[in-house]
């Protein structure tokens, strides 16, 4: 080869070798960096798997239409294909040399008004795949440099001056340097890094264009410093409005945005536009912006949440044994449910499709099975109609269930996919318990039952019915909720009396679980002031406070005086003394806190 | 049955929904607003939100204590999408099931109006009397259980389970 001697050895095997070669094996790279990220998505088996073919004549639309239409008409997959600016070959990647073969023999197929043509790939690409998996390496190697685990930290700062990534040429254009912090972004989000703060100081960066995957890579990222940049214009920030929704401190120090402005009008209204851009931001080079306590007040939902309430032990030991028992039968068999209804039982479903969930396009959320029979009263109108999708009684009530798909709950091997509450049925006259349990469950089966066409009206028309009969719905998983009132007999059995059943779409994250997850965001912000987990027993809260003391206080000035106790670890005793004199003016607080906090003997403080 | 018993139902739960969502109005008295809240509910009523129970003291009834803590939610904006209810025999009682969307304002202000915002937009005189307005966020999903005496009438729910079902990726609000 004639760029031997021409400077380092092995570039094949670089990213940067282009940096020593021509220009075509540049370019080459060059195409190749920006898809590397395509190439991660792929398993490693896939990757040995692989067999690259080049695409001509497709231009007449765009490469993502021509790779679907291959896939259409040609049957054959093409992954990870990417356009060879230079030549402006579509280059890719199919299953096997098999496949390639058959791919060419599509030769000629017509496309967008143009003849696709299609060749095997050349070894040029075998080591081009190479190269990018080793662009991977060379990032990953960086990450684990600059990321400081302890403080969860990533310390990007001046990365066109990193050595290693010079040495593999990351900057040696504008267009691979446009394409660094996407990779790197992609990379960090499939190590799973969990990143706090980020330094982007000291990068000339002017735009956010190349950081618009940050917010999606780093949703817990709560300090970013920009300090030493060439931001100029609020503006470039809008495509991250209300996406960095725990970004909690911003420096943007040192770039002409804050530089070129003077009048305090100008400045205020720059710190208002970051407060709309930003809505968790407290800190905006060093200045508070917004009171925190506050604002994270502001900002939660007051009611602390549990996935599972019983009413005392013995309902907790009823309820989960009924429910264990219930749905193992509803699954397997449910005529031997039979026993638990009587003649004046009550058992009727209702869909909400309207219910807001996660979108997961591998799950069908057809309610064919469910619509006819639905008792959404909201929908239903006639008196009829509702009377007539109300079973009562053993008889009523089996039909119904054999009218409803066959399930499958993991109630067992998945308790956290679902939540329940159990109490008492408040009323005298019926010594009752109520059952509620919300979670999903897969359909296995069609139902035995066909649905009552309730709906459907006689006449002419019902000689369509039986097209409709015979349409299978797909299965799926679907999310239920559902409340049993039941009454325990004399014998220690129980009774349904009113079986409440309601259906609407799978969700793949539930709110009871990610409730649960929330706690170790909003204890991270302040790593340093973490207690230790003994102090973290006795943390301040409504609830702990000595009876004497809460009974003599109004609910907002309870919930004042635990602020103090946890903001300034005074005793009670002088969080108390504080509060008084301050008027219970949480500000005010603060504010004498500060004041007098040099002053205060040890034994104030807890 | 003639009658169908269920017809009353869906407007007070329109009416029931309608109580947690009313604006403070800057003129009025912060206690008269809060008692707003769920006013059909009997003062003793069995309240159980997202799996807690609300506890009574005895200075305050669980009804009380449950307003003044939805007093310090932001604004919220329910939607019944559907219900359904039995008639339990014997008990003069009905047992309601309902699903709704609910949107909370995410501008950072509680349900009074005020902010964290140590920042202030200059005041206009056209502004500063105006009501907050609300940046709602995405729908979250909550269902409801309610076991309510069958007149419907007055205080009249004898126990309320409210539990959030879905919560969106990107809600600002925390739970």
């Amino acid at each position: 080869m004639s760029y031997r001697g021409r400077g380092r050895g092995g570039f094949h095997n670089s990213f940067g070798g282009g940096v020593g070669g021509g220009t075509n094996q540049q370019n080459n790279n060059r195409a190749n960096f920006g898809h590397h990220s395509q190439q991660q998505q792929i398993d490693a088996f896939t990757n040995s798997n692989q067999f690259p073919v080049e695409i001509m004549g497709w231009s007449g639309a765009s490469s993502s239409e021509c790779i679907n239409f291959i896939s259409r008409k040609c049957k054959v997959v093409v992954q990870n294909y990417s356009v060879d600016s230079n030549t402006g070959i579509l280059k890719g990647y199919v299953k096997n040399e098999q496949q390639a073969n058959l791919l060419l023999n599509w030769s000629g197929v017509k496309f967008a008004g143009q003849s696709l043509r299609f060749i095997k790939g050349t070894s040029n690409q075998a080591s081009t795949t190479t190269s990018s998996s080793s662009t991977i390496e060379t990032i990953t190697q960086f990450l684990k440099t600059r990321y400081n685990p302890e403080i969860k930290m990533l310390n990007l700062s001046n990365v066109k001056q990193d050595p290693a990534l010079n040495t593999h040429g990351f900057f040696s254009s504008v267009s691979i340097t446009a394409k660094f912090f996407p990779a790197l972004f992609k990379v960090a989000n499939d190590l799973s890094l969990e990143v706090i703060s980020i330094d982007l100081s000291n990068n000339e960066l002017s735009e956010l264009n190349q950081l618009v995957s940050l917010p999606q890579s780093f949703p817990k990222l709560q300090n970013l410093s920009f300090q030493n940049n060439q931001f100029n214009r609020i503006k470039v920030f809008e495509t991250w409005k209300n996406k960095l929704n725990n970004l909690r401190e911003l420096i943007i120090f040192d770039n002409p945005i804050v530089i070129n402005i003077n009048t305090p009008q100008d400045i205020n209204n720059l710190k208002l536009e970051f407060m709309k851009l930003f809505p968790r931001l407290v800190v905006l080079n060093g200045e508070i912006l917004r009171d925190e306590p506050k604002l994270n007040m502001n900002l939660t939902f007051p009611f602390d949440s549990n996935s599972m309430f019983f009413e005392n032990d013995d309902s907790r030991n009823l309820a989960t044994n009924f429910l264990a028992n219930f749905f193992k039968l509803w699954d397997s068999n449910r005529g031997d449910l039979m026993i638990l209804y009587q003649n004046e039982s009550q058992f009727s479903m209702q869909v909400d499709t309207s219910h807001p969930y996660l979108i997961d396009s591998n799950n069908s959320t057809d309610f064919g099975n469910y619509l006819s029979n639905s008792r959404n009263l909201t929908r239903v109108s006639g008196m009829n109609s509702r009377m007539n999708k109300l079973a009562i009684g053993q008889e009523a009530i089996f039909k119904s269930f054999q009218q409803l798909p066959k399930t499958q709950h993991e109630l067992i091997n998945k308790p956290n996919l679902f939540s329940v509450e159990c109490y008492k049925f408040p009323s005298n006259n019926l010594n009752g318990l109520i059952i509620t349990i919300h979670g999903i469950f897969e359909e296995i089966g069609q139902p035995e039952l066909e649905q009552s066409n309730n709906n459907i009206p006689s006449g002419p028309r019902s000689r369509y019915i039986p097209q409709n009969k015979h349409k299978r719905h797909p299965l799926s998983k679907k999310c239920f909720d559902r409340t049993f009132t039941v009454i325990p007999d004399l014998q220690g059995s129980m009774i349904v009396a009113s079986d409440l059943l309601l259906i609407r779409p799978y969700t793949s994250e539930n709110a009871w679980e990610k409730s649960k997850e929330q706690p170790n965001i909003t204890t991270q912000p302040q790593p340093v002031n973490t207690p230790s987990p003994a102090q973290q027993a006795n943390i301040p809260s409504i609830e702990n406070l000595p009876l004497e003391i809460k009974n003599n206080l109004s609910p907002m000035n309870q919930e004042i005086l635990v602020k103090i106790l946890i903001e300034t670890k005074l005793t009670i005793q002088y969080a108390l003394m504080l509060c008084e004199q301050s008027n219970w003016n949480y500000q005010l607080c603060m504010d004498n806190f500060k004041n007098s906090v040099a002053s205060l003997p040890r034994e104030a403080f807890v | 049955m003639n009658q169908d018993p269920t017809q009353p139902i869906e407007s007070f739960l329109k009416n029931f929904l309608n109580s947690l969502d009313s604006q403070y109005q800057p003129t009025s008295n912060v206690a008269n607003y809060a008692l707003q809240f769920g006013s059909s509910l009997k003062r003793t009523s069995a309240l159980i939100l997202n799996g807690k129970p609300i506890i009574p003291t005895p200075q305050e009834d669980s009804k009380l204590t449950f307003q003044k803590k939805w007093l310090s939610t932001p604004l919220t904006s329910h939607q019944l999408t559907s219900y359904d209810a039995h008639l339990i025999p014997g008990t003069g009682q009905f047992i309601i099931n309902f699903s709704a969307k609910v949107k909370f304002d995410q501008s950072g202000k509680n349900r009074l109006g005020e902010s964290a915002d140590l920042i202030k937009e200059p005041t206009t005189v056209t502004n500063a009397n105006s009501k907050p307005r609300p940046i709602w966020g995405s729908w979250n999903g909550i269902i409801g259980n309610l076991v309510v005496d069958e007149t419907l009438q007055n205080e009249c729910i004898n126990s309320l389970d409210y539990r959030l079902t879905y919560i969106p990726q990107d809600s600002i609000l925390k739970f």
